[in-house]
């Protein structure tokens, strides 16, 4: 197992080394890359060429780049975001909004969509369990870019309930949560359906199955069968999906941080694109990279923590 | 009687003989109809009424995105601020006041009222998110809601009102044209627009050539409506955006473009992904490790991270979105196909093919593939829709087409101004949620038809 995760780790520190060169060698190549700030006084404008090496061979810079992300984490300046501010600083500062956003629509996820999913399975053909696979069906199929729409259209514009942006940064505690329903509400409702349908998949597969008979045989109500046997056996399957949908959500949250102007990382990455502020995009693709590795790191993981059975990195 | 008879029977040597001697024996005919694979599937499919629904509508979308820009004559890149952000008008509907082409409009300066619109109207994107027409609101295009009133904060003691305006009869009334060239004015009297006019000329007395007048333009009052090549009141169903561009138009055409990227990402997934995968499975072993190696690394690469990067290096047309996709979309395909491979390749009708003599190619492409078709079918189907989808997200994130106009681009077109304009957000959208919908459906449909030990696997 050890060694399976020091290789696990190795691969994914290769790829991330790989993207990340092929990202900074492209963003260099893009067309539109912009000259620097000449209105920077004379010096400290050369200092800092000298300092990135901005005219240099893009191999050369390359190579800087490696030195100075590689030894001392250091992703250079914005241009015209916010002048001369360190990148990872910006990001940094960002991250707390982004986070929780994900985080809270991520945890609300889990029982919600293992609560319908259940509820589903153990109604399977009734009336309850079409109308859940209706809204399942429904809401796996909506983009969570609409659904955010109607939601600022309807509950924040039409009714007034929550306000139609996210509140600038000096709101109070009230207002901010007020302003977080929303974007939690979008960003959860798909993880709520895909988890929902791979949960009644599962759950109605282990209740037919011959052990969940053996043990109603030996006495046990069908609450205990459920609730011990079935469950345990039916969420194994669904641990890696939960993990994975995290990453789900955590993209789909630069979307709806655009859309209600949530100041996150995925609103970073959109108005760096816009203002060619290239040290700051490669910053913002680098954290995405960085989630997304860890997370299929984790999912691989997880098949062999939450079943033992399953022995991961075996000889087939 | 009938023992008699055979007791007087004498067998002759031809009795000894098949019957059948010189014939080729066949097997007897199937009395009932014989069931392809295809028509079989065609027959599950058809029970799946959800799926059969979806299919409808989606055909229905699609006939619209091919014809829906031909019954309208505006084109869908034809600006004209003039008649800009009308809101939707639809037969029936309006009777009961729903998009009915009217809008409210809050403290309105009583100067304003029975003028022509002369300007086109602008609208503000501040927190006051409202719609102002400059000029004003012609004879019989408003009902007044609410007022006269004065307002205790303006200085000049205006009197106000609050209006229910018809903005057809608002913008496609009478306006002033001004500064018309003699070209433009032509135009515009070919189409018998023209109520009153004036004419403006610079002219000057040239020695030897008499007076010579150049510089000539033209003040005039237009019939907008006939201007247009209206006879009567339009209905725009889904009305008009920021800048005057008919919706139902450009709503059909950006359905189109979407689904042409939706479909083309597909087809080239498709081959690509079935070659990979064909090759990696079929061959296995050292190539197989290498290739799904690389995959593995390429999915690891967030798919936001792919097509940033490729839309920022080549632009951001249909070539570089349709690329951008394909890139994120054929490691999916070409796992699929490889499996299939690996399901089939060993199998007894392969052997036998190839102790027959047959090639690698026809193997993977005659016995093996056609066996494993209907997950790749599904999956390719499915496909679509995700396509589609991506294409949108990277609209928000102003990446998505430069020129040219799709579900995605109409969506965050209308994303600025949704509170006030809502339309321009509300029908893309259901389009594309019906896309999705309906897409969805239609392949889990194809799925239990194509594969019927998968039904219900999800």
């Amino acid at each position: 197992m050890t060694r399976y995760i020091i290789q696990r780790v190795g691969l994914i520190f290769l790829t991330l080394f790989l993207i990340l060169s092929l990202s900074f060698i492209i963003i260099k190549l893009v067309p539109t890359y912009p000259p620097l700030d000449p209105k920077m006084d004379p010096d400290s404008y050369q200092m800092y060429l000298n300092k990135y090496g901005y005219n240099k061979p893009i191999l050369i810079q390359y190579l800087m780049w490696i030195k100075n992300v590689g030894l001392h984490w250091d992703w250079g300046f914005s241009h015209n975001f916010a002048k001369n501010k360190g990148v990872w600083d910006i990001l940094l500062g960002r991250l707390p909004v982004t986070m929780r956003l994900n985080i809270i629509s991520f945890v609300i996820s889990i029982p919600l969509g293992l609560f319908f999913g259940i509820l589903a399975a153990l109604k399977k053909n009734k009336m309850t369990d079409q109308i859940i696979m209706f809204g399942v069906m429904l809401f796996i199929s909506i983009p969570s870019f609409v659904i955010m729409s109607l939601l600022i259209l309807y509950p924040a514009y039409g009714l007034h309930w929550f306000p139609i942006q996210y509140p600038a940064k000096d709101a109070t505690f009230w207002q901010m949560s007020r302003g977080m329903v929303l974007p939690v509400l979008a960003l959860s409702f798909g993880p709520i359906a895909g988890l929902t349908r791979m949960g009644r998949a599962e759950l109605t597969e282990v209740l037919t199955s011959e052990f969940l008979l053996l043990a109603r045989t030996k006495g046990l109500s069908k609450g205990q069968t459920v609730w011990r046997h079935a469950m345990r056996n039916s969420l194994v399957p669904l641990v890696p999906i939960i993990i994975g949908n995290l990453t789900g959500i955590i993209f789909g949250s630069i979307v709806i941080e655009q859309i209600y102007g949530i100041p996150g990382i995925g609103q970073i990455l959109v108005i760096s694109i816009g203002l060619f502020d290239y040290n700051l995009t490669l910053a913002a693709l680098a954290f995405y990279t960085i989630i997304e590795l860890f997370t299929i790191l984790i999912i691989d993981l997880s098949y062999g923590i939450v079943d033992p059975r399953i022995r991961m990195g075996a000889k087939k | 009687m009938a023992t008699n008879e055979i007791k007087d029977y004498t067998p002759t040597p031809e009795d000894f003989k098949f019957v059948q001697i010189d014939e080729k024996i066949f097997d007897t005919k199937f009395e009932t109809r014989p069931i392809g694979y295809l028509e079989d599937a065609f027959i599950r499919f058809k029970k799946n009424k959800a799926s059969v629904v979806a299919f409808i509508i989606l055909s229905i979308i699609i006939l619209l995105a091919i014809f829906g820009p031909m019954l309208s004559k505006n084109k869908a890149d034809a600006v004209d601020d003039k008649i800009a952000l009308l809101p939707p008008r639809i037969p029936l509907l309006e009777k009961i006041g729903i998009a009915d082409g009217t809008r409210v409009f809050l403290h309105v300066d009583t100067e304003q009222l029975d003028k022509n619109a002369d300007y086109q109207q602008t609208y503000d994107l501040g927190n006051n998110r409202e719609l102002k027409i400059s000029g004003g609101f012609p004879v019989g295009s408003y009902k007044i809601i609410k007022g006269p009133y004065t307002d205790p904060n303006d200085v000049n003691n205006r009197q106000f009102v609050d209006i229910r305006a018809d903005l057809y009869k608002v913008q496609f009334g009478e306006r002033e044209l001004k500064t018309l060239t003699e070209m433009q004015f032509k135009e515009i009297q070919d189409k018998g627009a023209v109520i009153s006019f004036q004419k403006f000329e610079t002219c000057v007395t040239k020695p030897g050539k008499g007076k010579v007048c150049d510089n000539v333009y033209y003040d005039a009052t237009v019939n907008y409506l006939k201007l247009k090549g209206y006879n009567s009141t339009p209905y725009l169903l889904f009305g008009t955006d920021q800048i005057g561009r008919d919706m139902w138009t450009r709503l059909w055409t950006g359905t189109r473009v979407s689904l042409i990227v939706g479909l083309s990402v597909a087809i080239i997934t498709i081959t690509i992904g079935t070659i990979y995968g064909s090759i990696s499975g079929y061959y296995g072993g050292m190539v197989d490790l290498l290739m799904q190696r690389f995959i593995e690394i390429l999915t690891g690469v967030p798919w936001i991270v792919i097509m940033t990067l490729i839309i920022l290096y080549m632009g951001n047309n249909l070539t570089s979105i349709t690329i951008a996709l394909t890139a994120v979309a054929w490691t999916g395909t070409s796992s699929i196909v490889r499996s299939q491979i690996y399901r089939y390749k060993g199998r007894e009708f392969v052997l036998a093919s190839r102790t027959l003599g047959a090639k690698d190619l026809r193997l993977i492409f005659k016995h093996i593939l056609p066996n494993g078709i209907g997950p790749i079918v599904t999956s390719s189907v499915l496909i679509i829709p995700s396509a589609i989808f991506t294409e949108s997200v990277i609209s928000y994130l102003n990446l998505g087409l430069g020129s040219g106009v799709s579900i995605g681009v109409l969506l965050n077109n209308g994303q600025s101004v949704l509170t006030s304009y809502p339309y321009l957000t509300v029908f893309p959208a259901i389009i594309i949620s019906l896309l999705m919908i309906t897409f969805n459906l239609f392949g889990n449909g194809l799925r239990d038809a194509l594969n019927p030990s998968l039904r219900g696997a999800e």
